[in-house]
């Protein structure tokens, strides 16, 4: 039929047409600025309202502290000049640059960080990281303030003139100046933040900043956020790029597709692309801050009323410390994640903080050599099975290992599942429970689980960020009143954890010196490990693809936003 | 007809409603909270809760949201964009998907109707067999192969098309998902129509049609075409909801901010008013979708139209 005829004929043209329309140059980055590769997109702009890792990035172009790190990860003043504390060391004094302006042009005066500091600690503001005031700086009566017993205007917090600031803590904070580098404690120019209203943050249009980039495009959640130069920025002849651009893409294919193209002159690689790329020039592992460890529940009466065995079996030391030395960490980061993470051996990890003679905490303590008791080691696992099997009078034991649904974290869970078969010769066996993370948190807060793989990341550049994890501050309160301790070992062993408690108190409250508080700290992960109260298994790294000509991005292992103000584009 | 109108508002309405309130509760069913994370602690979420009345009896929380609702409110997101308006997060996202679903909808149905009337009118021959390829491989293999292959050669090697989505060139950068995500439509299009117009080919009255003389567009558009649209739009309707409300997969590909990735966000994080105002905007595109395609078949077939009117009346 000649009809059909004509059809075919349509069909094709309009599809050369198409094809022929879609013509067009290949794009590629020409200008001067840094496209960069982020996997989630930014939740808040409001540094006293967001938690997470992107969007702490981004907000720290465009704001800035009272303190930063330099590109050796010294502490330097960024909006403070100066700083002095008082002889008790508990009130701390800083000078705000005279020369710091917001993008609106008002000054950033002490005011900004008194409304910062209480907004942080405010109960009514609600902000999920409120602990960072009361918690760990500890500012002066800023628990009463938070649990709503004192107006937020008692806090220890005052502007002493325009630009002079002051705070009080409740005990001296040895590692005050990297607090202060953190995102919660970012300065508010409340009376912008109050004209906007509830559009604060979402629009260049509704935000303020005073750091080296000013916010030219964006809106929540959106896939591309672009940065220019803040021509305000204190230092801005020092800033060479002519802005950022952020770019959301969660495919990682996709993404290294983009980076070929020179689409991105950063890119962020999963594990199933490292081995391609590993050889590359461009290939870059940074220390990421996450530790991943099993965490063990060892007898929370409160949830399974002792009618759970199993966590009966979990109290015993030889059973942990067999467990702990039955999976090989190195095979965990080297052939399962492959993503340039490497095995922790140990609770710190590499990179967190610098010891008092300048070394880092992993060069400190060497983990292989002082923890060669905790090492993966078959036999040894074994022989301490059979220990713990006559001890309990039990051979066969079958544990649930509950795991959030991402691919990796499953592949570890399975990959020491495994392992546990293997070294226990099928006499301990885990079977895994895949959950949400959301469902994997609400389970193991409510002591609702076994064994569980979770992570934690640091606050800040300090061992005390892990070391109160397993303290008393830190303990769960259960619906019926009854407190717990990091997976209930107060249960198992009250004197050892009583006396840890004592070691983390005397850390915090300022009676020690910065060498003996250094060494109990050391003290207190000996204990964690030596008494397999958790077992851990890799420390989280990032690989990364940075195109050549990028040159003086500065990354920070721990906690601390990678910095771009420094950052130019070789030509 | 109206009254067969107001009926299907009424039943669309109470609809919603059930569908709200199922939400409602399977939201409580599921594990965990929005603020389950490893930093907060357990006062700190009360207090939270607290905040933003998840406290309160599921009934109580179900008719404040239902009386937003009403004034096109969908509250404020708690986790993928803290304490932002999620008409705001909308605003930009539901245009897009639409936008790149009517444009693979449209491609879809155009081409798959006319490879169907090819394959049909060119019965066992090269044509049809191609068609028959065609619809197979459309059918079986996921939009995401399609998009992944058409990103590594039209957007990687040869350059013809941007790689990611952009709004500075929101034409050209959609191009290529429009075309990952028309495949399934062009695929069961072609092999419906083809099936439809076989059959409506081979009846009586088209011998009849032809025997008075009437040939070549009129005869296969007028005559033929419109006698196998009706099962064709029954099964455009849902293709075309699916399609608006954004597709998860090939949007995370090509980094288009659109609704499906959205919508998982929001389930993964337990972003309750998220979830529940996507699920709702995708429950209304579908009650209304098809009511259009409803009134569409008395359009294209009287017989239809003449019975509901007389139920109607």
């Amino acid at each position: 039929m000649k009809i059909a005829k004509k059809l075919a004929a349509v069909l094709l043209a309009s599809l050369m047409i198409v094809s022929f329309g879609a013509c067009g140059k290949k794009s590629g980055s020409v200008d001067n600025y840094i496209d960069i590769h982020i996997n989630t997109e930014v939740t808040s702009l409001d540094p006293q309202e967001a938690t997470d890792g992107t969007s702490f990035g981004v907000q720290s172009q465009l704001i800035e502290g009272l303190t930063g790190l330099d590109k050796d990860g010294n502490t330097e003043g960024l909006m403070a000049e100066g700083w002095n504390v008082s002889d008790d060391n508990l009130t701390w004094t800083f000078n705000i640059r005279k020369d710091a302006y917001w993008t609106n042009g008002d000054p950033v005066t002490a005011q900004d960080f008194v409304d910062a500091f209480q907004t942080l600690v405010d109960p009514v503001y609600n902000s999920e990281y409120a602990y960072m005031g009361y918690s760990i700086m500890q500012i002066k009566g800023s628990q009463d303030v938070f649990d709503g017993k004192a107006d937020k205007s008692t806090l220890g917090v005052r502007a002493v003139d325009e630009k002079t600031f002051e705070v009080t803590l409740e005990y001296p904070c040895p590692f005050m100046l990297s607090l202060t580098c953190f995102n919660s404690f970012y300065p508010r120019n409340q009376k912008f933040i109050d004209s906007c209203g509830e559009n604060y943050g979402t629009s260049p249009e509704t935000f303020i900043g005073c750091g080296p980039f000013k916010l030219v495009e964006y809106e929540p959640s959106t896939e591309t956020i672009v940065l220019d130069k803040n021509e305000k920025y204190y230092n801005a002849d020092s800033v060479k790029l002519d802005g950022l651009r952020y770019h959301v893409i969660k495919d990682a294919q996709s993404a290294i597709l983009a980076y070929e193209n020179n689409e991105l002159d950063y890119a962020v690689i999963d594990g199933s692309l490292v081995e391609t790329y590993k050889d590359n020039p461009e290939f870059q592992v940074l220390y990421g801050s996450y530790l991943w460890y099993l965490s063990l529940n060892m007898g929370n009466e409160h949830t399974f009323k002792g009618s759970n065995k199993n966590l009966d079996y979990l109290k015993n030391l030889n059973l942990r410390k067999a467990l702990m030395r039955a999976y090989d960490r190195e095979a965990v980061a080297n052939n399962v994640v492959k993503d340039g993470s490497i095995a922790a051996d140990y609770v710190y990890p590499k990179g967190l903080a610098s010891a008092p003679d300048g070394r880092d905490v992993r060069e400190y303590v060497d983990a292989k050599t002082v923890y060669a008791d905790c090492l993966y080691n078959k036999e040894e696992a074994y022989k301490l099975y059979e220990a713990a099997a006559a001890e309990l009078g039990v051979t066969d034991f079958d544990f649930e290992l509950v795991v959030e649904d991402n691919q990796q974290a499953q592949d570890v869970a399975a990959f020491i599942q495994g392992q546990f078969k293997d070294t226990f010769q099928g006499h301990v066996n885990v079977h895994l429970k895949v959950e949400t993370k959301k469902a994997r948190l609400a389970d193991m807060n409510a002591g609702n689980f076994e064994i569980g793989l979770t992570r934690w990341g640091p606050d800040y550049a300090d061992p005390m960020t892990y070391t109160d994890l397993w303290s008393s501050s830190n303990a769960q309160v259960y619906d019926d009143g009854t407190r717990s301790l990091g997976g209930g070992w107060d249960v198992v062993d009250p004197e050892l954890s009583a006396e840890y408690d004592k070691k983390v108190k005397a850390c915090k409250d300022g009676s020690l010196s910065i060498q003996d508080r250094w060494d109990t700290m050391m003290e207190c992960e000996k204990i964690l490990m030596e008494n397999a109260i958790i077992l851990p298994v890799y420390q989280k790294n990032d690989a990364s693809l940075i195109k050549g000509n990028v040159k003086g991005i500065e990354f920070h292992a721990i906690g601390m936003p990678t910095v771009y103000r420094n950052a130019y584009i070789e030509k | 007809m109206k009254k067969y109108i107001a009926e299907r508002l009424g039943t669309a309405l109470v609809t919603i409603l059930v569908i709200i309130f199922v939400l409602f509760a399977m939201m409580q069913l599921m594990p965990g909270s929005p603020f389950n994370d490893e930093k907060l602690s357990r006062e700190l979420i009360e207090k939270l809760n607290e905040k933003y009345g998840l406290n309160q009896p599921i009934y109580v929380q179900f008719f404040k949201y239902v009386k937003n609702i009403a004034k096109f409110d969908f509250g404020i997101s708690y986790v993928i964009n803290k304490n932002i308006s999620i008409n705001l997060m909308l605003k930009t996202r539901v245009p897009t998907s639409m936008r790149i679903g009517l444009q693979a909808v449209s491609v879809g149905a155009v081409i798959g109707l006319l490879l169907g009337i090819i394959a049909a009118l060119k019965h066992n021959t090269f044509w049809d067999n191609l068609t028959t390829v065609i619809s197979v491989l459309g059918v079986s293999v996921p939009s995401y192969v399609f998009a992944l292959l058409m990103l590594y050669f039209f957007a990687y090697r040869l350059g013809w098309f941007p790689l990611l989505y952009t709004k500075t060139e929101p034409f050209r950068s959609s191009l290529l998902p429009t075309f990952a995500l028309s495949m399934f439509t062009i695929a069961s299009i072609a092999r419906f129509t083809r099936t439809e117009m076989l059959e409506v080919l081979d009846s009586d009255y088209m011998l009849l049609v032809e025997s008075k003389g009437i040939s070549g567009p009129a005869l296969i558009f007028r005559h033929a075409l419109r006698n196998a649209l009706i099962p064709i739009v029954t099964v455009l309707g849902p293709l075309v909801v699916g399609l608006m409300t954004g597709s998860l997969v090939v949007e995370k590909i090509f980094s288009i901010p659109g609704m499906g990735a959205l919508m998982t966000a929001a389930i993964q994080a337990n972003d309750y008013n998220v979830t529940i105002a996507m699920t709702y905007i995708y429950s209304v595109m579908y009650i209304i979708i098809m009511l259009v395609v409803d009134l569409l078949y008395g359009v294209i077939d009287p017989r239809i139209r003449l019975a509901k009117e007389d139920s109607g009346e």
